[in-house]
């Protein structure tokens, strides 16, 4: 079970330690209850980052047990919202293999428009990466899809860690541009 | 406390400000976004480069709250980057080779 925390330590510091302190004593406990729902620890350790990186918009973060409650709640939705981009991926590619190897056959619930915005998406990342400069998809596949760290990827790449900062920056924008209409 | 700052640059991570100065002139802008908009999501993705360094710091993490307050577009900016980041997780699923940059040792 994750630590009590009593307000009444906190009385001297700033919210935004408050906010520290949550995160660093929260993080094992929603990592464990992301991973029960998602199935995987590194899907979960992502989403709880995620989540993490949305506290910052709390206002008034001197409410330990709300922020704790918002934290869960945010890190499940994201989770929820995975769950089903898996779900509607992993379609699409079954979808393509089928089509390959000229199956047939009843496919689970989940509506044509879904599909069909679902492949889409799928087309327009695959464009965006693939134009990428070399250096900028190198640094963000082994960031986004390898999991390396910034300092795992300079030393992969022969690079500065600054560099690969630059790199998935650039990468970034590059996608963005591709990506958000 | 946020400290307003005079301008968005010194609230921005240093990485983004030497990319504005490297970057070269950009085609004329035909989508339906304001500037302030296009200039929220870089700078949003600025913030996303810099928050999943190994070295972020609680100065960045402050500043980056202050960066999120700063304007009213910068919080919903940074909504769709991280939507975007995570959409970019299905690169997992699609056969994309992650090739090697650094030159092959010659003989």
């Amino acid at each position: 079970m994750s630590r009590i925390i009593e307000t009444r330590d906190f009385t001297a510091k700033q919210p935004g330690e408050l906010l520290e302190t949550l995160i660093s004593s929260q993080r094992n406990a929603l990592v464990r209850f992301l991973s029960r729902k998602l199935g995987s620890i590194d899907d979960a350790q992502e989403i709880a980052q995620d989540a993490f990186l949305r506290l910052h918009r709390l206002e008034h973060a001197d409410d330990l047990d709300n922020a704790r409650a918002y934290l869960f709640q945010v890190a499940s939705n994201m989770a929820i919202d995975q769950l089903r981009r898996r779900r509607l991926h992993a379609r699409y590619l079954e979808d393509e293999g089928a089509r390959q190897h000229e199956e047939t056959g009843p496919r689970d619930p989940g509506t044509p428009e879904e599909l069909v915005a679902a492949r889409q998406q799928l087309g327009l990342v695959y464009r965006a990466i693939e134009s990428l400069p070399l250096r900028c998809r190198q640094a963000l596949m082994l960031h986004r899809v390898r999991g390396l760290s910034y300092t795992e990827i300079a030393r992969e790449m022969g690079v500065s860690v600054s560099s690969v900062e630059k790199y998935i920056l650039e990468a970034l924008r590059h996608c963005r541009q591709h990506l958000i209409p | 406390m946020c400290v307003p700052a005079p301008r968005a640059v010194e609230v921005l991570p240093p990485s983004f400000v030497l990319i504005q100065q490297r970057a070269p002139a950009t085609e004329p802008d035909v989508s339906s976004m304001t500037p302030e908009q296009h200039r929220a999501l870089d700078q949003a993705a600025a913030w996303i480069a810099r928050l999943r360094a190994d070295d972020v710091s609680d100065a960045d993490r402050a500043r980056f709250a202050c960066w999120l307050k700063e304007e009213t577009g910068n919080a919903e900016a940074f909504e769709r980057m991280l939507e975007m980041w995570k959409d970019l997780g299905v690169l997992r699923a699609l056969p994309i080779a992650i090739t090697r940059t650094r030159p092959a040792r010659r003989w």
